[in-house]
């Protein structure tokens, strides 16, 4: 029983931090570009924040399934 | 200088109104599907409910931080700072969604997990749909 539920804080574990790992590499991404494109043309920063938001959401979708599964199998399931 | 910030500032103003309606059509959308589970049972359209509210109380926080009504200043349109404010409201934005998943695992039950994670994973792919199809805004990207 001990071995069961040491296994669902494992996969819990993985759940999270594989998510942040992909949120962490996609957003910075994103930042990277965002910076280049607002250093090439400091006028189009307000433009260039609204796309950042759109992109944004698309980006952090999945990771935060993981995270809310993640949070089940933590709270919930163990 | 003055006319491109104009521009910029009306731009915003566009996607904030854009992203209002989604927001709305995502609230109504969460209630629909609460009633329709409703006539199943209980618990199963409440799990539902709080699965489509897990997702559109931080999202309403990070479109509201980043598309603000107020004016910036010059100092705040600077690349860094422009940066570090939109990173904050994500970062918040994800602190907002654990706390919820978390509040709602401890505090509710019973729960259906199936109904919660269902409704959460359809109204981020609506918001994703509605996106594109805005004015065929990834087209023009």
């Amino acid at each position: 029983m001990e071995l069961a539920s040491a296994i669902l804080y494992i996969a819990g574990a993985l759940m999270l931090g594989l998510g942040a790992v992909g949120a962490a590499i996609g957003v910075g991404i994103l930042g990277g570009k965002f910076l280049e494109g607002a250093a090439r043309q400091p006028e189009l920063i307000p433009m260039l924040r609204t796309q950042f938001f759109i992109v944004m959401g698309l980006v952090d979708a999945v990771p935060m399934i993981g995270v809310g599964l993640g949070m089940y199998v933590l709270f919930a399931v163990a | 200088m003055l006319k491109n910030s104009r521009k910029a500032r009306g731009h915003t103003q566009a996607v904030r109104q854009k992203t209002l309606k989604i927001l709305f059509v995502q609230l109504v959308t969460i209630c629909c599907i609460a009633l329709v589970l409703s006539i199943k049972s209980w618990v199963i359209a409440y799990s539902a409910f709080l699965g489509g509210l897990i997702y559109l109380l931080p999202y309403t926080y990070l479109a509201n931080r980043i598309l603000t009504k107020r004016r910036r200043t010059d100092a705040e349109n600077t690349p860094n700072r422009a940066l570090a404010e939109l990173y904050i409201g994500q970062i918040g934005k994800m602190v907002i969604t654990a706390m919820l998943f978390a509040l709602v695992f401890v505090l509710v039950k019973p729960l259906s997990p199936f109904s919660l994670f269902g409704t959460y994973i359809a109204i981020q792919a609506l918001g994703w749909w509605l996106q594109m199809n805005a004015d065929k805004r990834f087209i023009k990207l």
